[in-house]
């Protein structure tokens, strides 16, 4: 159920749906919103930045990958974007299991924004502006309407449904030592009319804070002394859809790695002071799996050396991203103590660390198609909503795109749910959990990670999509292809015995038996040459079966909850017996299911009991005879 | 859900324990759900002629025979209620047993590990609910007087928590927490492919983990869930005069010893405790040491003194107490506030000088209060009759509403849970250990640990990925 009504035909609309910011975000909103048949605007400051990779020049990563997967999945664009322009492919987690496994990629930045303009511009349906956001229109006389955004020209855009995607531009502010400016990336402004506009919606704020390492010149460093790290000899891609004969596209590149010194640390320790974290410059709440290098040196005062990855941002450029030094020390001090790395000692910077601090929208405060609950026809999705990473916000792009054409055309909103993706914890994890620092991905917050994998995101996510309109009967063919060379081998393992009581299948079982070593043991001419991917598929199945039945035993046992929405009319205070805690929670965050219910902090089972009861009474009162009322469960 | 709800065969057999708490000559275990019949078969035997055979649940009707718990046998009475035509629609058998609390547990015991499971607070009635068995109106009546008599469990459970057990399932935890977190940061945030976690390490965790968890169940096992009266505690400044009211209260029962009373403040080193009939209930007294409502809990632990222990269980005692006397001495100075909120005893109205009544802001705090002088015996008649009401002891008003035959024996039906709970973390446990010697994916060992955590949260309240998260990042130094 949408929280708004679907919006009346508005003869002077330009668009269905105005995306504001073409990062990672806005392009994949614009696009699901123009595949599902919106008109669709990409409205963006600067032409020459979609798709901008504002940190670091990579995609994927343990937790992320899985979500490329299932936005690839999905219909999706950063997966094949990635693909394009990846100049190092790796799988991480390899020797862990496969829930854990995640496929990550260096990128050119520069190339990766080319293609990201490219496939906006080829995308039918979609209108690409370039233009200041400055305000939004907002109608209606009870509660306010969104019907458009204003540009700093004065132009008027109109629309049914906005999407913002605006990053860390809201009331940004930029931090290196005593400097401070307004601006959400070195170069660009802040976007100052739209958190005006949001002000006066009335939404709850809170403040986070993000860093950036310095950029260094390539042609000043020395590799010689730094540990090289190459990509995987066999690099898989991102999409399901990507031809594997023209994968990689892009040349590969080594990656390196070195490591700060003692020196490195007497530095930042000498200048920490300076830091505008230290001297409490900075009120926003920056992410603990991401810390700054003086956060690092000083939280872990026994480690005598951190690591540092130098990565190229492209092929044809000179910049160097030095991951694992985000900073925002004073410049000279980040001279100084980059210049105690080995292999960084005649470091020329081309652009110096710095912490960003911004302004997100409480999340609460969206429902699951991440549309806000008390102003219709405004979708948020990405940073704006408290997370970080091109992973994470794209996700969100895709859920909000297809969900504002999904209310425009008056079609059920597309929600997956835990146990489908990470995009569904993510979501969920969002809307009833307000995010006390940048939410990122992990697979620990994943409880059915085991059903959750990269290597299924395809055959998970394909069949819903279709059914959503998000990707065409070409893609659920090539699953249901997939699917029968799946069963077909399965069949041929489970017929041939090795034993009297024991087949190939219970063969590879076994922890130390790979698929190779299965068929070298075991020779069987029917399962030659066999789609490296069903034989990856096979094993996992074979392995995992037992603890894959067992998670979904437990999905089945929550489904009643899962499938049970509470209306929208259920007066909390209404209810006797709840607990104190429980009503004050659940008027905030008003989850959509009894299971999202039993999610809330400070909710437990006998309140969830509580609450069946009463969303069943309510939901007969309100098919019954329209207007009844007069319970106190009812909101006038 | 459909309007007209079908049979909701959620699958599984929920049983509890469900007679009144306290001595009761007959204890009653309710069970529902499809293994019903098999669970009566299997327990249970006819008393007529030599065949061991179990009671075979034909048709509805009432049954005597002898319940087998797997150690012995007992008389019992079973009522067979083969759906639709129960309380849940579901197939329902009760076992009632002789009302002794070792054997109920006994009993309770047998038919979890024969496939039941604990029904959670409230459950056979929403069960009866969604198979349409009872209407709305009565559904809510039954689930608002279980919420509340849940919050009386809630107090229990904390009570037993702080018994023991809690500090068990503390340390146990902690173990739990290290190895779960070494190893989730092995799988979120190690870059390196080989999952390599220490190997003496986890080893070590391992066997920690699995020594305090054996640790655990053997405390709870043994542990006497003891007979289940509320618990009505005195607290108050020292020399308030707690123990002249005890003595003063207790005056009337078969109690030995009163307690020491000594103008000297302090003089009641220890807890003591007493049964006292009140009206229709009885309850368990119990006397502590001074403890001001104002003082910080910790400082007195940590001065590790006699006095300071003595007030320490003092506390402990009124976290864990149904009611709590907060007696004021009226002579003396008193507090700004009372917490937790309990009566309000203004004592020693005998002495000259000393007013009627306490001070405004006092009794907006407290949930009633009484004017008694201990000393005298002043007051105390009307005293008991507070402390009755208050406990639920005085008749009700109307109609007792619908029969709550979920509140159970608190203790005894905890420590069934504790033990279910306690006993499938450690089947988790040995299987997590299992799969690390097999040199199984450490994603299975960690999922695994994970179904070990889930346990626990059934005993302590859940946990959230936010807290191992917290703890991953405490420990380790993360981010590229």
């Amino acid at each position: 159920m949408h929280s708004h009504p679907t919006p009346r035909r508005d003869s002077r609309a330009h668009f269905g749906v105005i995306v504001v910011g073409a990062g990672h975000a806005g392009i994949e909103a614009v696009l699901a919103a123009a595949r599902l048949g919106q008109r669709a605007a990409l409205v963006t400051f600067d032409l020459q930045r979609v798709g901008e990779m504002s940190c670091n020049p990579a995609i994927g990563g343990l937790g992320k990958g899985q979500l490329v997967r299932e936005i690839d999945a999905l219909g999706g664009a950063q997966g094949r974007i990635a693909d394009q322009t990846g100049i190092q492919f790796r799988m991480l987690n390899t020797g862990k299991g496969a829930a854990v496994r995640a496929p990550r990629c260096q990128s050119d930045r520069h190339l990766y924004r080319e293609e990201a303009t490219r496939l906006v511009r080829a995308a039918q349906g979609v209108e690409l502006i370039e233009g200041a956001v400055v305000a939004l229109i907002l109608e209606g006389e009870k509660q306010p309407e969104v019907r458009g955004v204003r540009l700093a020209d004065g132009t008027e855009l109109r629309a049914p449904a906005v999407i913002l995607t605006t990053g860390t531009f809201l009331r940004a502010r930029m931090h290196r030592g005593e400097e401070q400016s307004s601006g959400g990336r070195v170069g660009e402004a802040s976007a100052e009319g739209l958190a005006a506009d949001i002000a006066t919606l009335g939404l709850e704020l809170g403040r986070l804070k993000t860093g950036t390492p310095p950029r260094l010149d390539a042609r000043s460093l020395d590799f010689g002394v730094m540990e090289e790290q190459l990509g995987d000899s066999e690099p898989q891609p991102f999409s399901f859809r990507t031809d594997i004969a023209d994968f990689p596209h892009c040349p590969q590149v080594p990656c390196h790695l070195t490591w700060t010194t003692p020196a490195t640390h007497q530095i930042i320790r000498d200048n920490v002071h300076l830091s505008p974290m230290a001297a409490g410059r900075i009120e926003g709440i920056g992410p603990r799996y991401c810390p700054s290098v003086e956060d690092k040196i000083m939280r872990f005062a026994d480690k005598d050396r951190h690591q540092v990855f130098v990565e190229p941002e492209g092929l044809s450029t000179d910049v160097i991203y030095v991951n694992g030094v985000s900073t925002s020390l004073p410049a000279r001090v980040q001279e100084a103590f980059v210049h105690t790395i080995p292999g960084l000692e005649q470091a020329r910077f081309l652009q110096y660390g710095y912490a960003v601090e911004y302004d997100f929208v409480m999340p609460h405060q969206l429902d699951a198609s991440l549309a806000l609950r008390q102003t219709s026809g405004l979708f948020l999705a990405g940073q704006i909503n408290g997370t970080s990473g091109y992973e994470e916000a794209a996700a969100q792009g895709l859920v909000a795109g297809t969900n504002a054409a999904k209310w425009i055309q008056g079609e059920a909103p597309f929600v997956l749910g835990r146990h489908e993706a990470y995009i569904g914890v993510m979501v969920d994890d969002l809307i009833l959990t307000s995010p006390r620092e940048p939410y990122r991905m992990f697979s620990s917050r994943a409880e059915h990670r085991l059903l959750l994998r990269q290597d299924n995101a395809d055959r998970r996510l394909v069949p819903l999509a279709h059914k959503a309109g998000l990707v065409g009967a070409e893609e659920l063919a090539r699953v249901r292809v997939f699917e029968e060379r799946f069963e077909a081998a399965l069949g041929i393992l489970k017929k041939r015995f090795v034993s009297p009581s024991r087949n190939l299948f219970d063969t590879l079982r076994r922890p130390e038996i790979s698929w190779q070593g299965l068929l070298q043991e075991h020779p069987c001419q029917e399962l030659v040459g066999l789609d490296p991917r069903v034989a990856e598929a096979l094993e996992i199945e074979a392995k995992y079966e037992g603890y894959v039945r067992r998670q979904q035993d437990m999905v089945e046992r929550m489904a009643r909850e899962e499938d049970t929405t509470i209306p929208k009319e259920l007066n909390y205070s209404g209810i006797n017996g709840l607990g104190h805690e429980a009503r004050e929670k659940l008027s905030l965050v008003r989850p959509a299911t009894l299971g999202a219910a039993g999610r809330v902090e400070g909710v437990r089972p006998p309140d969830v009991a509580l609450l069946a009861v009463h969303v069943e009474r309510l939901r007969r009162q309100l098919s019954g005879a329209e207007g009844v009322s007069s319970s106190g469960a009812v909101q006038p | 859900m459909d309007p007209d709800p079908v049979l909701a065969s959620s699958g599984s057999t929920i049983c509890a324990l469900c007679s009144a708490g306290g001595r009761a000559s007959r204890g009653v275990i309710r069970v529902s759900g499809p293994l019903s019949g098999e669970l009566l078969e299997r327990t249970t035997c006819g008393t007529q002629g030599a065949a061991q055979e179990g009671l075979k649940p034909q048709s509805r009707g009432v049954f005597e025979g002898q319940f087998n718990d797997g150690l012995g046998t007992c008389p019992v009475l079973v009522i067979w209620m083969p759906g639709p035509g129960s309380y849940t629609r579901e197939d329902v058998v009760e076992f009632h047993l002789p009302g002794n609390p070792h054997l109920m547990q006994a009993a309770l015991q047998r038919l979890l590990k024969l496939g039941a499971r604990s029904a959670e607070p409230g459950e056979f009635t929403r069960r009866a609910f969604e198979n349409g068995a009872l209407d709305l109106t009565r559904a809510e009546g039954v689930l608002a007087l279980i919420e509340s008599a849940n919050e009386e469990q809630r107090r229990a459970a904390s009570a037993l928590l702080l018994g023991g057990l809690g500090r068990r399932m503390a340390g146990l935890r902690e173990c739990l927490d290290d190895l779960r977190s070494l190893l989730e940061a092995s799988l979120d945030f190690d870059q390196n492919d080989t999952g390599h976690v220490p190997e003496e390490e986890l080893e070590a965790l391992f066997q920690r983990a699995l020594e305090k968890l054996h640790a655990a169940t053997h405390w709870e096992s043994a542990r006497d869930a003891g007979p289940d009266l509320q618990r009505v505690v005195l607290a108050g400044a020292p020399n308030a005069g707690k123990s002249s009211l005890y003595n003063a209260l207790m005056s009337c029962a078969p109690d030995p010893m009163p307690a020491l009373v000594d103008p000297l403040a302090g003089s009641t080193r220890d807890v003591r405790r007493g049964e006292l009939s009140l009206g229709r209930g009885r309850v368990t007294l119990i006397d502590t040491a001074g403890v001001g409502p104002l003082q910080n809990p910790g400082e007195a632990a940590l001065s590790g003194t006699l006095d300071g222990r003595a007030q320490e269980r003092a506390r402990e005692e009124v976290q864990a107490a149904d009611l709590v006397l907060w007696v004021l001495d009226g002579g003396a100075e008193v507090p700004a506030h009372l917490d937790p909120p309990g009566l309000l005893v203004w004592n020693q109205i005998d002495r000259a000088g000393v007013s009627q009544e306490p001070p405004e802001g006092l009794i907006r705090g407290a949930r009633g209060w009484c004017a008694v002088s201990a000393q005298e015996g002043q007051g105390l008649e009307s005293l008991r009759k507070v402390v009755s009401g208050l406990l639920g002891f005085a008749p009700p008003a109307s109609g007792a509403g619908p029969q709550s035959s979920e509140g159970g024996s608190l203790g005894r039906q905890l420590r069934a849970r504790h033990l279910d709970a306690l006993r499938s973390a450690r089947q988790a446990l040995a299987e997590a250990h299992q799969l690390k010697a097999q040199a199984a994916p450490l994603d299975l060992v960690a999922e695994a640990l994970r179904g070990v955590s889930r346990e626990f949260d059934a005993i302590e309240g859940s946990s959230t990925s936010e807290d191992l998260l917290d703890r991953i990042f405490s420990r380790f130094c993360l981010g590229k």
